[in-house]
């Protein structure tokens, strides 16, 4: 009932979101519009961008015309509005024309009358031209705004060698006309919200009527509804309001920046949330097992697709564990070694000043050094980067005696391993993880691991993200949903919807 | 208020934690503090009684790949005395910087004299240890101790496993050496008046240790290295007699053990030699007639090595090449089992299988413990002669 | 009340938590008293047990079908009164509490002996503790479903091993068989009843969380525990013998300790501790929410974390001080578990079920 109530109110908070001031309720004289126009340079603060262009309909009709340039296409205030004034001065017809007749004469699409102050700012804010005339009692805006269409861009962060090279840009028009492109059922849903007092940023969440299951819709319109904030400038800032809590940092929804891959997803009954001049679409609810399937996996043969799934989960497991796992059997449990390996890396480890652990963290540090120096350096010096960390830390510290030759095998095979992870934000809690394993192997070694490593389970179980527990299909088991999470199946036996999810519908095929 | 007082008391649980889990830092040992023994030696003492022991401590960067030139002494042997017929590894520290690291050590020597005399308690000792190996082969050695102890080894430069790899070589080249001669196995049997039967490994050359590196520049390897010499008999712990090189294959073949050995047949005025292979060996114990009877039935492979008969291969001369290996086993079995009941050497388990047999007919047998003196063997054989190598038949001179 | 009735475990749910909690200790401590006491005939022990269990599980069933919506500690307060039903409820409560205990000495014996002998053993407990008592806070479910996630894994890895450990299998070794009287064979199994058949009885607090089939899923867990009891033994016996493995504190960690599937694969033991000890926490998982939820429904507490953190220190002290060692243990287990455990599984809930039948003929009987 609660949430019923709040998503009827919603038309009325985001006008009572732009007012935090106490001018709410000024409303439109129509013998001053001049006071009028007034009051609304004062609220902006009398920008240098915002026009006021006075017309006349008939001589004895003044208009003004308010609009903000950086805003608006001028061609189209220019060659639409001004001259249907000028072409229609002081006509037969223009000396009677009421504000509603107006609106149905200019030849603009998008338009609609308002009175209240604040909705005027808002109008001018979005990139709205709006038409005073003395007299009358409603302002009639209209959209003008400047349609700057980026090109869609490739994806970046989610490659594929194969299949659609698309990706959201930050135009909400462009991204949801992705969307729109690609599911032409009906019943695909898009509900706008207004985010931040500062911002107005429209968010917008996305789902199929007849797919997502009601209590999750709601879910999400009830989180984002008690978001309070001022200012929302990227999905991540959703994201964090409405997502899950954890004690492990670990994406509870996830991001993405390709359309296909949010399709995909609003096709197996999940909702997207999608911000305003955010390239990323917000996807939920997601489980632990769909981190490690790469949209790639679509494009191929199922039975390689699994192959890859597998190597996908292989390399998770390596990157939490190798390095913890070489601390604990160089330190605490050397008879796990095999007798030639324990020779060998006792005779390497000869004159290494270092105990194990620190030596580990030593290495595994200074490649965090060097892979955030990659991301953040510009692209000519990130050779340089490269020779100076295959060097340095690789041939010259064992040559130094400083480190041991096995220590940097392992943090490289756990390197190559972290970024096989399909989702960059995975690839950075898979991060976390293997430190906090390391932290507990130089302790308490393989029991520390193992403690570890049973907390970690539990705390999974114990998640769900918008009530899907977080370990579907596994725990609880969906055994019919395992030939989409353990292994591909051909999209010819895939029949269902994830029962995990609890779709309206069950069959994919009715 | 509440809220904070709780987190409060989290975080306190968490530092709680964090401090338990330091406590584990006092099983921390770094690698290289570790002295991986890999070869240990027991020995009495007959003056002074108890025993010594003989430890060989892996010298890592003498085995690991070379860094700098020259030869590095691979390992290095310590030795301890203790006042009883165990080990005592804590008196090693006395002599040794690092702490001693069993898990992994090849193999273990015992002295014939200390054999003789009883292993239960060092076995025992063994067993207790959670980080021993007990997959480990047991030697038996009639060369004095420190001479093994002190020998490196060519070509396999841990001494420890060079023994065993021989020891390895005896069982699937040769049939020379049980495969069931680990410290497992003596201690399965310890209980029980079924046999083991351990491999006997004695010095070559004229007992001359090789003490030093100069070793590996010296081309004769034959000088002062391990060789296998047959098996040495431990019922109940305790070494009762020794089996010749010529007859362990024999005794592994009764026993079912075998993998593989080899046998030279003489026929028409040459010798065929033969490898057989892939045994399926089938024992059961019956009452014929009030007589025990053993009956082993042997069912293998046959691959021709060598052929140096005048006549030509053909069937009749390859049932009778069967029907020359079928007898000459036969006897060198009945040979061994003769000699084994003479010396009062239970090498086939025969009182431990009378003991589990139910019914009347052998209740006079399960109460003389002797009686399976009175068991008479009879071994059938079953060969497929499979190949003959590259040449069918010798080139003939003549 | 009804608070802690959300939550729901599914049928299948329930089985994992039956075999779990069954095995759980009793897989790698039970083979070796078994083995000690009946040798080669070690393994009919199982067997035989699980008939008389037939029985106590007609019990159990029928005690939680009188209110099937109330464990066992709101039946006895809601049968047998506040005062008697409280002193039945505390009884039960301190049950768990002593399981949960045992359950963590085994462990911390087990880690001080194979992988850390200079640790203290509390540090062990605590840790353990620590992360049982997050997941009875966070609840059934939780506890559910990391059974469901864990339970595979262990029981592949323990396939796989006692797979490849028939390499060294010898029918030799098994013989004599059928050496035992049946006297001798039924004095044997009364420990094997107390523990761990008996003391399953702790998984009844579950059942009104079970919404299907609860009858068999208990049925079908109590059969696999008894195959996979069985078959443990016997194979212990046929790799081992038993006059080795009678000798063993832990003969399944000798039998992995000794495997040797290539030459650089031995010490395969890790395997075995790992998935013993994933074992041994999703029993204590189980104990410890039954302790805390029994806590929480006698004394009507509604948050689970003020009853759930204490209970740490109070096992982990319990632990140090039940036994000083093994040996006390396996004296314990002798002589008195079987009573100890009739009490618990069979006297109590016997009680409980009659009182129920009576005072719902009771309440019954005036309406019509």
């Amino acid at each position: 009932m609660e949430i019923m109530e709040s998503t009827s109110l919603r038309k009325g908070r985001r006008w009572m979101n732009g007012s935090n001031s106490k001018s709410s309720s000024v409303k439109f004289n129509k013998y001053d519009p001049e006071s009028f126009i007034k009051s609304i340079q004062e609220i902006l603060g009398n920008p240098p961008d915002l026009n006021h262009h006075p017309f006349a309909l008939t001589p004895d009709r003044q208009g003004h015309c308010l609009f903000i340039n950086t805003l608006v296409d001028k061609g189209k205030i220019e060659d639409t509005i001004l001259r249907f004034f000028s072409e229609n001065f002081a006509t037969e017809d223009a000396v009677n024309w009421t504000m509603n007749e107006l609106r149905y004469q200019i030849p603009i699409s998008n338009s609609s009358t308002i009175t209240d102050l604040n909705d005027c700012v808002l109008a001018l804010m979005e990139g709205n031209c709006l038409l005073l005339l003395k007299g009358e009692d409603e302002i009639l805006q209209l959209d003008v705004s400047m349609q700057s269409m980026r090109p869609i861009p490739k994806p970046e962060t989610e490659m594929t060698v194969r299949g659609p090279q698309e990706a959201f840009n930050e135009d909400m028009a462009t991204s949801l006309s992705l969307i729109r492109k690609r599911i032409k059922a009906a019943d695909l849903r898009f509900e706008q919200f207004t985010i931040g007092s500062k911002t107005e940023s429209r968010v917008v969440i996305v789902y199929m009527e007849e797919l997502a299951p009601t209590e999750v819709v709601e879910e999400f319109r009830r989180r984002l509804n008690a978001i309070n904030t001022d200012s929302i400038l990227d999905v991540s800032y959703v994201e964090d309001y409405i997502s899950d809590r954890t004690f492990i940092p670990m994406p509870m929804m996830q991001k993405s920046e390709r359309p296909d891959v949010t399709v995909s997803h609003l096709l197996e009954g999940r909702v997207a949330v999608m911000v305003d001049g955010s390239p990323l679409s917000l996807i939920g609810p997601i489980t632990f097992f769909q981190f490690f399937s790469s949209p790639e996996d679509y494009f191929q043969r199922a039975d390689i697709a699994t192959f890859m799934l597998w190597i996908r989960f292989i390399s998770f497991l390596l990157a939490i564990f190798v390095p913890a796992l070489y601390i604990a059997v160089t330190i605490y449990q050397q008879s796990l070694l095999p007798p030639s390996l324990l020779i060998s890396i006792s005779a390497q480890r000869e004159g290494v000043p270092f105990p194990s652990y620190i030596e580990a963290f030593l290495m595994a540090g200074s490649f965090e050094i060097l892979r955030e120096a990659g991301l953040r350096m510009p692209r000519i010096a990130g050779q340089a980067i490269s020779i100076v960390g295959a060097l340095v830390l690789g041939e010259a510290a064992v040559q130094a005696g400083l480190v041991s030759a096995a220590m940097v095998i392992v943090v490289a095979v756990t390197a190559i391993a972290s970024f096989v992870a399909p989702y960059y934000n995975f690839g950075l809690s898979q991060r976390f993880l293997q430190y906090a394993f390391m932290l507990l192997a130089s302790f308490m070694g393989l029991f520390g691991i193992l403690c570890g490593a049973l907390f970690a389970v539990v705390h999974f179980a114990s998640l769900r993200s918008f009530t899907v527990p977080f370990l579907a299909p596994i725990a609880p088991t969906y055994v019919s949903d395992w030939k989409d999470v353990l292994a591909r199946r051909g999209r010819s036996k895939i029949k269902t919807y994830p029962a995990m999810n609890r779709t309206k519908q069950k069959r994919r095929i009715p | 208020m509440n809220v904070k007082r709780g987190i409060w008391k989290h975080r306190f649980l968490a530092s709680v934690m964090a401090l338990l889990c330091l406590t584990g830092c006092w099983d921390m040992i770094e690698v290289n503090q570790l002295a991986i023994v890999n070869f240990v030696g027991m020995d009495l003492n007959p003056e002074q009684g108890g025993s010594t022991f003989y430890y060989q401590i892996i010298n890592p960067t003498g085995i690991a790949a070379q860094k700098t030139s020259g030869i590095n002494a691979p390992v290095y042997t310590y030795s301890i005395r203790t006042s009883d017929s165990t080990e005592n590894p804590s008196k090693l520290t006395d002599g040794i910087s690092k702490t001693p690291f069993f898990a992994h050590y090849n193999a273990m020597v015992v002295t014939e004299r200390a054999a003789r005399k009883g292993l239960v308690d060092q076995l025992n000792f063994l067993e207790k240890q959670n980080d021993r190996q007990s997959t480990i082969p047991l030697i038996i050695t009639d060369s004095p101790l420190p001479a093994i102890m002190r020998t490196y080894t060519s070509l396999e430069r841990l001494p420890g496993r060079n023994a065993r790899l021989i020891i390895d070589n005896g069982t699937y080249q040769t049939g020379e050496a049980s495969p069931r001669s680990q410290i497992k196995h003596v201690a399965e049997n310890l209980e029980s008046t079924i046999l083991t039967v351990l491999p006997i490994i004695s010095l070559s050359g004229e007992d001359v240790p090789s003490t030093d590196t100069k070793k590996y520049e010296m081309i004769d390897a034959n000088k002062g290295s391990f060789l296998l010499k047959g098996g040495a008999l431990i019922k109940q712990g305790k070494m009762i007699g020794r089996l010749k090189s010529s007859e362990m294959p024999y005794y592994n073949l009764l026993n079912g053990q075998i993998h593989i050995f080899h046998q030279s047949v003489p026929l028409h005025e040459g010798h065929v030699d033969l490898r057989v292979e892939d045994f399926t060996v089938q024992k059961k114990l019956v009452m014929e007639e009030g007589k025990a009877v053993l009956r082993v039935h042997l069912k293998a492979e046959v691959h021709m090595e060598n052929n140096t008969q005048d006549v030509k291969l053909d069937e009749a001369n390859l049932r009778e090449i069967k029907s020359q290996l079928d007898k000459l086993i036969r006897e060198k079995c009945e040979r061994l089992f003769a000699k084994s009941k003479k010396n009062s050497w239970d090498i086939m388990g025969l009182e431990a299988m009378i003991k589990q047999k139910r019914g009347q007919p052998w209740a006079e047998a399960k109460r003389n413990p002797e009686s399976w003196k009175e068991t008479q063997l009879d071994v059938t054989t079953q060969f497929i002669i499979q190949t003959f190598g590259n040449t069918l038949d010798p080139y003939k001179t003549r | 009340m009804s608070g802690t009735l959300k939550e729901h475990i599914s049928g299948w749910q329930f089985f994992l938590i039956t075999v779990n909690y069954s095995l759980g200790t009793a897989f790698f401590i039970r083979p070796g008293s078994m083995i000690a006491s009946t040798k080669q005939d070690g393994w009919m022990i199982p067997l035989l047990a699980s008939v008389f269990m037939l029985a106590v599980l007609w019990i159990w069933l029928g005690m939680a079908k009188v209110y099937p919506n109330l464990s066992i500690v709101q039946l006895a307060v809601e049968v047998a009164g506040k005062p008697i039903g409280g002193f039945i409820a505390l009884l039960y409560i301190w049950y768990f509490i002593q399981t949960s205990s045992w359950v963590t000495r085994n462990l911390g014996d087990f880690m001080k002996t194979i992988l850390m002998p200079n640790t203290p053993i509390t540090a062990f407990h605590i840790m353990f503790l620590a992360i049982a008592c997050y997941a009875a806070i966070k609840g059934v479910e939780t506890i559910a479903r990391t059974s469901e996630i864990l339970t595979p894994f262990v029981i592949f890895v323990m396939l796989t091993i006692y797979v490849c450990a028939l390499k060294e299998w010898d029918w030799g070794k098994l013989e004599p068989m059928f050496q035992s009287s049946f006297n001798k064979l039924m004095k044997d199994t009364g420990p094997v009843i107390g523990f761990p058949y008996l003391e399953t009885v702790t998984i009844m607090m579950l059942a009104p969380h079970v919404k299907s089939r609860l009858k068999t899923a208990l049925l079908l867990g109590m059969t696999v525990t008894t195959l996979l009891l069985s078959g443990i033994v016997l194979i212990t016996v046929g790799v081992l013998g038993a006059s080795r493995s009678s000798h063993q504190v832990y003969p399944l960690y000798t039998i992995v300790k000794e495997l040797q599937i290539a030459e650089f694969i031995e010490n395969l033991e890790s395997t075995i501790v790992i998935s013993w000890t994933i074992w041994i926490f999703l029993k204590l998982c189980i104990a410890y929410y039954c302790a805390v939820i029994g806590i929480c429904q006698l004394f009507k507490l509604k948050n689970r974390t003020g009853a759930a953190i204490p209970l740490i220190f109070l096992i982990a002290g319990i632990a140090i001080t039940l036994n000083d060692n093994v040996i006390g243990n396996i004296a314990w287990d002798k002589r008195y578990i079987f009573q100890y455990s009739c009490f618990y599984g069979i006297v109590l809930p016997l009680l409980l079920w009659m009182l129920g039948k009576f005072k719902k003929r009771k309440r019954k009987g005036p309406a019509a």
